[in-house]
């Protein structure tokens, strides 16, 4: 090592083996700089969910603490301007439950019947033809559909309440109300109901209808009594989306089930949802910190408590279903 | 016996009755469509297309002479470069720049849409111009076209035959061109919101749509697709990867109003920023991440294990294994994913509702281009804006103004349907080039 010769063959070994390291350095580096930013991008989601939880849990509080839970939770009438005001959720909820009624009264039987239609009856052509057209009715804006529910149905179902038997059970419509806006986020709702339903249907495995065939089934009961049971869970997961995806609907409901909080469940009258409670309130100027401001979260808290719980309970049975086969 | 013919024919027609009210509840579904299509048009198109047109002969007269123009134009070239260039000419230098010329369809679309611009703004409104230009935009398809009739057939049947189809597809073209300029009522796609009907238009709603589309877009995908692709590949089976998973599918049902809330709370009070472009977009990019982030997982999911370990075994670090293959492979499906999730953002008014966009509007956001130094600006980021969701929202509960919000919700359900219709092209594309 003495010698200069040596020294120098020995500084250029060490300059390239610094040069490699550098390069692994520089790649160890990157390696985790992308890591990271893939985590962060991947709890960004939840770090969004956290946020919306204590947005509304946060601004809902006070609204709670100043004039109690149990009076929101049981008082029949929603009146903020009222002397004294009146803070009941149960007309806004009311509203929410008889629209989302009718539209899985419209879009459950339907929903489930064309599932099993595509999925067992109609060929593939077929099958590949409809599928995809009625995926396009979840794809329209929902205030495209808002404007058809009061310009288009409400008026016709006004023609329609003149007929005799009808004219017996409706005697009065008027303009917007909850039939129509329910009627049509229906509709809405039926592609979601029967996609993820025949995607069900479809997975169930051939030997089992096989069987049933072998039996001497036709294909109605077979689908019936085989391909649906064995489908339940994945169909549940099916309904259980349309539902909170129903409830959670706001431009619909906003222009045509009508702007008037009463606690009420006939379909044929108006009444104001939850979100349109929202909207409403958001449309005009609210300020920050007053009573109206809070009670817009705290309506909206009681949104996504209800959503939260079939969402849940969709990812459960939807685990369930993965695992069935 | 009879009681098993019996029970067979019951159950055969079982099986027929079923398959009427299947296709009948499949009819609802896809007459509902309709019905919202016709009503829309019914009560809209009067906004977007001049009725007068049919009752005006002498502007059809327009039609004639542009269509005589472009077809004295593209006949003769368009035949006689087909006889010229035959087969001993096929690697001719022409010919290459032919076929280049022929294949750029998306070119032609895009000069049509300037010159018809042009076109309103009386650049060169005359028949001559819209004529030649015609005719030069179909001239190289139809020498194409042309061509393969003659290589196909007899030369002289051939040569009337492509002549016949040119004088068509030149027909539809000069239809096209002076219907677009004479039809369609334009001036309601480029003039702003105003409370007099007649003047009223969507120009400030459309021009916020793509602003908020274009915020949306870069914020979602880039979040979206980073994530899905750590949730796939990086993420370990332990509780909190299981917390974001149920989180994901938890995100997709919150409803849309929840993140307009959040938003509000965030930006407007938290901040203090004002409800604007940038707002809106970000926030819509929020409401659509789950989408993005499902789609790019299943796009991930598809590859197989082998390219990875191939990527691996060739010495390849992680990064560099996503970034050259997995990234490109799964490209289509996140395509797909995308468009659709974009989609949903352009028809979504709730969330936008609650931040306070604005359903009045008349003065555009400031041009990115700008003729002083940095000649980009990004002032429009921070202007307030409309979208076409939102104008439509306006529009429906404002007596006098049904038709503008019919003529708007028209605009809107062609915008998306025509971006699912893309995307669910997209899809069968990469389904078909997919071969692993």
């Amino acid at each position: 090592m003495s010698s200069p010769e040596a020294k120098r063959k020995y500084a250029r070994l060490r300059s390239n083996a610094s040069a490699t390291r550098h390069k692994r350095i520089w790649r160890r580096v990157r390696e985790w700089i992308a890591s990271s930013g893939f985590f962060l991008a991947a709890a960004s989601s939840v770090v969004i969910t956290a946020l919306i939880v204590v947005v509304l849990f946060g601004e809902s509080w006070p609204f709670f603490r100043a004039f109690g839970l149990v009076d929101f939770l049981t008082d029949t009438e929603w009146a903020l301007d009222a002397d004294p005001p009146r803070r009941g959720i149960l007309p806004l909820v009311s509203a929410t439950l008889v629209t989302t009624g009718i539209a899985l009264i419209v879009a459950l039987p339907l929903g489930t019947v064309i599932a099993i239609y595509l999925s067992e009856f109609a060929p593939f052509a077929m099958r590949e033809a409809i599928k995809p057209s009625l995926e396009l009715l979840s794809a329209v804006p929902t205030v495209v559909y808002g404007y058809f529910a009061l310009l288009f149905l409400s008026p016709l179902l006004k023609v329609v309440f003149k007929w005799p038997v009808f004219s017996w059970l409706v005697t009065d419509l008027p303009q917007q109300n909850m039939l129509s806006a329910g009627i049509v986020m229906g509709i809405m709702i039926i592609p979601y109901v029967s996609s993820l339903s025949e995607d069900a249907m479809r997975s169930v495995p051939m030997l089992l209808r096989e069987g049933s065939y072998a039996l001497g089934g036709n294909k109605f009961v077979t689908a019936l009594h085989v391909v649906f049971p064995s489908a339940l869970s994945g169909i549940g997961a099916a309904y259980i989306l349309g539902i909170s995806r129903a409830i959670g609907e706001t431009m619909i409901v906003a222009v045509a089930a009508g702007r008037l909080p009463h606690l009420t469940f006939n379909p044929a009258g108006s009444g104001e949802t939850i979100t349109t409670y929202i909207v409403e309130k958001t449309q005009g100027e609210t300020p920050y910190g007053t009573p109206e401001y809070q009670s817009i979260f705290a309506a909206g808290l009681v949104l996504f408590i209800i959503t939260l719980v079939f969402n849940i309970a969709g990812y459960a049975l939807r685990k369930r279903y993965h695992q069935a086969y | 016996m009879n009681d098993v013919s019996q029970l067979i024919r019951y159950r055969k027609r079982q099986d027929y009755y079923f398959q009427i009210v299947g296709a009948a509840c499949t009819a609802v579904g896809v007459l509902t469509l309709a019905a919202l299509l016709i009503k829309l048009s019914w009560d809209g198109l009067g906004q977007i297309v001049r009725f007068e047109f049919f009752h005006n002969w002498p502007i059809l007269t327009d039609v004639g002479i542009t269509f005589l123009i472009a077809l004295g134009l593209a006949v003769p070239v368009a035949v006689s470069v087909a006889a010229l260039t035959t087969d001993e000419h096929e690697n001719s230098l022409l010919s290459d720049v032919l076929r280049i010329l022929a294949r750029f369809r998306a070119i032609a679309i895009g000069l049509v849409i300037l010159l018809l611009l042009a076109h309103w703004l009386d650049l060169f409104g005359n028949r001559l111009v819209g004529g030649i230009v015609l005719g030069l935009l179909v001239t190289p398809r139809l020498i194409s076209v042309s061509r393969d009739f003659v290589r196909q057939r007899p030369v002289r049947f051939g040569a009337a035959l492509s002549a016949l189809l040119l004088a068509g597809v030149v027909g539809l073209g000069a239809v096209a061109w002076a219907g677009l300029t004479h039809l369609l009522r334009l001036e309601f796609f480029l003039s702003n919101a105003s409370y007099d009907a007649s003047k009223a238009g969507i120009l400030t709603a459309w021009v916020g749509t793509l602003g908020v589309m274009t915020v949306t877009f870069a914020t979602a995908v880039p979040l979206g697709v980073a994530a899905a692709v750590y949730l796939e590949e990086y993420a370990r089976k332990n509780v909190f990867t299981n917390l974001i998973e149920i989180n994901i599918s938890n995100l997709a049902g919150v409803p849309s109003i929840s993140y307009g809330l959040m938003a509000l709370w965030l930006f407007s009070h938290l901040l203090e920023w004002k409800s604007s472009i940038f707002v809106g977009g970000v926030t819509l990019a929020l409401l659509i991440l789950p989408i993005v982030i499902v789609a790019t997982r299943e796009a991930l999911r598809s590859i197989p294990g082998s390219i990875r370990e191939a990527a691996y075994a060739a010495g390849a670090t992680k990064w560099q294994t996503i970034r050259y293959h997995l990234l490109p492979y799964s490209l289509g499906g996140i395509a797909t994913g995308t468009i659709i999730a974009m989609s949903r953002a352009m028809g979504e008014t709730a969330p936008l509702i609650v931040i306070g966009a604005a359903g009045y509007l008349t003065n555009l956001p400031p041009s990115p281009l700008q003729r002083h130094f940095p000649f980009v600006s990004f002032d429009w980021l921070n202007s307030p804006f409309t979208v076409l969701p939102m104008q439509m929202f306006y529009w429906t509960s404002e007596p006098g103004f049904e038709s503008h919000a019919a003529a708007t919700g028209l605009v809107l359900i062609v915008l998306t349907l025509s971006i699912n219709a893309a995307a669910i092209s997209v899809r069968y594309r990469v389904r078909q080039k997919l071969k692993w």
